[in-house]
């Protein structure tokens, strides 16, 4: 079946097993949407694609929900498949760090290799996985108000963990933009593997 | 020789203390203090210049008003901003209503008691037994009017509620106007309870204090000092802040003179403030809170014009704007603050008259980067001054001198006393282990310790970079 | 012999109830003013129903009052004294006021016992160890409040942090005299109410001001007030309904139900959160400012400069592909090679 599968998209190389695949787009359109209402939220105005406050929130909620659940869904997987080990930088990516900004700015030509995720990605992902859960934990406290007021104190009050809220999500949008157009115009056949699974 | 001590001096907005030294049944010498303290200044350094008028007005609650008030000005005078015309008279209204709320609780909840007899429960028991001069019907009715003034008090503060959301700490008062658009309802609601307060003050409020003054005629000769009085000017007549319906002024010895706020300085001496250095413009003050300082005895400055200990309150407005000049006495302070309050209530429904249903209340305006901004405007306790410098959008600096503290300054560097310290020298004391006299002249300035013990305490500054849009 | 049981509980159980009626025995108060405005003292004279007069020979022995007592001096601190040494267990302490705790508490004096200054960390202290129940009334000695606020200059805290039992916070700024007297009633008839996880009543704070709010469809509809004075939502302009616990919108300002902030037009300040005023500032932005070490500046700030160094980094970027023509070198090799792409590319065309 697998190889029939490859045979027929003509791939070479499985990158993305399936769970990984269908992981990402479930939560990459969540982080959107969540971004685009939560700006929406917070300062209202066009611009973000809503026209009242109502859908935004709604859309805020939807997205929430399908988050948490693929979130936590994907702990699970690169727990039990150990894949993890994948997107953790270690001590190999610091002691290439320089290589790979040496090529990022231009200041060499050749690409260097790396194993499947170069040091910029792998701290990309990990901050996604260290922010995603301040966001559903922030969040939360906004959602279910009620019973966060006394942890909210920790953060001095429901209102400055409204800015917590902001500032992670601020932080997620810079990466989620830079991650977007990096899968967009480092190489194509990794950016197709992401929807087919092989390179 | 005998010390006595009134701590705390309660039926004040807020308890203070006064320490008095007896020789001979007569008052020979008096220390006033503040006796807490908590540093508004400084907490207001670093925020935004347009939070300070609803943080100003918690410093009392009692004026907070005033308090929003002299933050609007001072934010309208460094944004070059102007209410619209009916910004200007809800601001009028709202201020008022506390003036109206202040004077009858000061007279009746705090002042009264030291006249009349109050029922025979707590917390009117414990008292004191004797001096008392009112009895049978008279103490009855004054006791009665006590529970009617709670009730009309009550009203003044609807009238707040009606503007400006609650009260006390109303949210009508902002640089650049107010924000109740004045629609017939609210009007003909605020016109029916401002008439119940109006006939009150005129029917019963000042009646009293006639009745008090028949009674206790003599004090229209104790708690007197020389006539050195200071007003900032109270109520623009418009928009444009031209006139004031209460004109500001200075009286020193008698003679009216044009008000320059430069001649204003600040003395340490004697209070709980590191630094002897030379008496400062409050824009120059830089001190600290030591509590352990040698010799001092207040958490209250010294402020003095031109050197002197000035007086302000309803007896100074009446007196610079020429509506009564009778005498400097506890007396003519008590009548003084029934009269205001009657003629400001008249102001009140003029200005009801005035207000137009439909226009703008509010000038949208943005807050400048950097410029400074004085708000003076009359308190009910006397002259209030808010200083403010902004930098990068955020208040830098921020001072403020209430009435209380000049009213019950403690000594300055000369040695001069406060202007309650000087009222306090010769008044009798009958009875030293019963010693009313000494709080009928102290509350007669309406002192108000909430505002006197935290000004200008600007501290060390603290090494912080403001970025703001 | 159960019935005999039910027989006695009952008979405790109804002169209790019935206590404070009828003007015989009502509970001791003692209403302590620390590091006040006095505003909740005020804010309590606007009480409609009972009334002030109706409070003092109804509900309340009003033993203690440091605002209306006649008492002056030593003979009302003696009152304090008197109390605790003869009712102790039985009154009902009210705190008004954030406890000065620098200095050893000198930063605010309540009066003076033996010749010496009675702080008012200590009185609280005393006070409230003996006392049946404490209330703190007003945001400042339920949370500390505005004198608390940053830096703090006289290290102040509220009731709950310089006592070891349970207070009953029924904060505000003031205090709306119906949380007050509602809170006093129902210790006085029925005893302590359902708290919430900060001990205030669950009947008062149980429910945002934004989920009670009249103005709530406006912002469902994002009709937004541009400034203060506009008669819409105040969401723009600051509100801090969302997080904040009151039933002002219903239950309005003051004991006549007449307005509140947003009915007059202006945002909600959050004045009974624990956060208020250093989270709850600056009143008219959405959100506090952040302050990191030796910096403050604006969460909006924060986020136009991350949006600003993002689009930067892009398209620096992007820009240094192109003319290493490493872009163009990237895109030719994805179409080129014999992946979908260029299959797809080719039946399109």
């Amino acid at each position: 079946m697998k190889s029939l599968l490859s045979l027929l998209i003509k791939g070479k190389k499985l990158r993305h097993p399936w769970p990984t695949r269908l992981l990402h787009w479930s939560y990459a359109p969540a982080v959107l949407a969540g971004i685009l209402s939560g700006f929406y939220i917070t300062r209202p105005s066009r611009v973000h694609g809503f026209t009242n406050m109502d859908s935004a929130r709604k859309t805020h909620f939807i997205a929430q929900y399908v988050l948490i659940s693929s979130y936590l869904a994907r702990v699970y997987y690169a727990y039990s498949a150990k894949n993890y080990r994948e997107i953790i930088p270690d001590l190999k990516d610091i002691v290439r760090m320089p290589e790979f900004l040496k090529y990022q700015l231009f200041l060499t030509s050749k690409k260097p290799k790396f194993p499947k995720y170069n040091p910029g990605q792998k701290i990309v992902y990990t901050s996604f996985a260290l922010l995603i859960p301040v966001q559903i934990v922030t969040g939360l406290g906004l959602y279910v108000t009620k019973r966060f007021q006394k942890p909210a104190t920790l953060a001095g009050g429901l209102n400055p963990l409204r800015k917590l809220h902001y500032l992670a999500s601020v932080s997620i949008s810079a990466l989620a933009a830079g991650h977007i157009y990096f899968a967009l115009t480092d190489s194509l056949k990794k950016l197709k593997s992401i929807f087919t699974g092989y390179k | 020789m005998k010390k006595i001590i009134v701590g705390p001096l309660t039926r004040a907005n807020n308890s203070s203390s006064v320490e008095v030294t007896v020789e001979d049944k007569r008052v020979v010498d008096a220390r006033c203090s503040g006796i807490f303290f908590r540093g508004f200044e400084l907490i207001l350094r670093g925020r935004d210049p347009r939070d300070a008028s609803y943080l100003t007005e918690r410093i009392c609650g009692i004026c907070s008003a005033a308090h929003g008030t002299a933050a609007s000005f001072a934010l309208e005078d460094a944004a070059g901003v102007r209410p619209p015309r009916n910004g200007n008279l809800l601001r009028n209204l709202i201020l008022g209503a506390d003036f109206l709320q202040s004077h009858i609780r000061h007279f009746y909840l705090y002042s009264l008691l030291d006249y009349v007899r109050g029922p025979n429960q707590r917390p009117f028991i414990p008292g004191y037994t004797k001096g008392y001069r009112l009895h049978g019907k008279v103490n009855e009715a004054m006791v009665e009017h006590y529970f009617q003034a709670v009730e009309i008090s009550r009203l003044t503060h609807k009238l707040l509620t009606l503007l400006g959301g609650k009260a006390p700490h109303n949210h009508g008062l902002l640089a650049g106007g107010s924000t109740v658009s004045p629609a017939a309802d609210i009007l003909m609601d605020f016109g029916s309870k401002l008439r119940k307060i109006i006939d009150f003050i005129k029917n019963i409020m000042v009646p009293d204090t006639l009745t008090l003054a028949e009674a206790y005629p003599d004090y229209y000769e104790i708690g007197c000092r020389a006539p050195n009085l200071l007003e900032f000017g109270l109520f623009p007549r418009s928009e444009d802040d031209n006139e004031r319906s209460f004109p500001g002024g200075v009286i020193i010895d008698g003679h009216p003179q044009k008000l320059d706020s430069s001649a204003i300085r600040e003395h340490l001496k004697y209070s709980w403030f590191t630094g002897n250095s030379e008496p400062r413009h409050p824009s120059r003050g830089r001190t600290e809170p030591d509590r352990e300082k040698e010799g001092a005895y207040s958490w209250a400055k010294a402020p003095r014009y031109g050197g002197k200990p000035m007086e302000g309150g309803p007896l100074a407005r009446l007196w610079i704007r020429g509506d009564y000049r009778k005498g400097i006495s506890t007396m003519d302070r008590i009548v003084a603050r029934a009269m205001e309050a009657e003629m400001i209530g008249k102001s009140m429904e003029g200005w009801v008259e005035e207000l137009q249903p439909g226009a703008p209340v509010f000038n949208a305006f943005n807050v400048p980067r950097e410029a400074e901004g004085a708000g003076l405007t009359g308190a009910m306790r006397g002259p209030l001054g808010h200083w403010l410098r902004i930098e990068k959008g955020r208040i830098a600096h921020y001072e403020i001198i209430t009435p209380t503290t000049w009213n019950f300054s403690p000594r300055d560097d000369t040695g001069q006393l406060g202007p309650v310290e000087e009222a306090l020298i010769g008044t009798p004391i009958e009875d030293e282990n019963e010693p009313v006299e000494i709080g009928r002249v102290v509350r007669a300035f309406d002192v108000c310790s909430s505002c006197s013990v935290h000004l200008i305490v600007p501290g060390t500054p603290v090494k912080e970079t403001i970025i703001v849009p | 012999m159960q019935g005999k049981t039910n027989h006695k509980l009952l008979e405790q159980l109804i002169p209790r109830l019935l206590k404070p009626r009828a003007g015989e025995s009502r509970p001791p108060v003692i209403w302590l003013g620390t590091n006040t405005c006095a505003g909740d003292m005020l804010s309590l004279l606007n009480s409609l129903d009972p009334g002030y007069r109706s409070l003092l020979t109804d509900l309340i022995d009003f033993r203690y009052n440091y605002l209306l007592g006649t008492a002056e001096g030593d003979m009302a601190t003696g009152i304090l004294d008197e109390t605790m040494a003869e009712l102790p267990g039985e009154y009902i302490l009210v705190v008004e006021g954030t406890i000065p705790t620098r200095s050893n508490g000198l930063y605010c004096v309540i009066g003076r016992r033996n010749g010496e200054p009675l702080t008012a960390l200590q009185a609280v202290r005393e006070l409230g160890a003996s006392a049946r129940y404490v209330v703190a009334a007003g945001t400042c000695a339920a949370f500390g409040g505005p004198y608390a606020a940053a830096p703090n200059p006289s290290d102040s805290k509220s009731v709950q942090a310089v006592l070891e039992r349970r207070v009953i916070n029924v904060p505000g700024c003031p205090v709306l005299p119906d949380w007050l007297m509602g809170t006093l009633a129902h210790l006085i008839r029925y005893g302590e109410p359902e708290l919430d996880d900060l001990n205030r009543p669950k009947l008062f704070y149980g429910e945002t001001i934004h989920n009670l709010c009249q103005r709530r469809h406006y912002f469902d509809n994002s009709i937004f007030a541009k400034k203060p004075g506009d008669p819409w939502c105040m969401y723009k302009i600051g509100c801090k309904g969302p997080v904040t616990f009151a039933d002002c919108p219903y239950r309005q300002w003051n004991s006549e139900h007449l307005s509140w902030p947003v009915k007059a037009n202006t945002p909600c300040i959050g004045c009974v959160s624990p956060e208020f005023p250093d989270g709850d500032m600056p009143f008219f932005e959405h959100l506090p400012d952040v302050k990191l070490p030796g910096i403050r500046t604006t969460a909006d700030r924060i986020g136009t400069i991350t949006g600003v160094i993002t689009a930067l980094g892009i398209s620096g970027h992007m820009i240094g592909s192109i003319v290493t023509n490493r872009l163009p070198h990237t895109l030719k090799k994805g179409f080129s090679g014999n992946g979908m792409l260029q299959k797809l590319l080719k039946k399109l065309r």
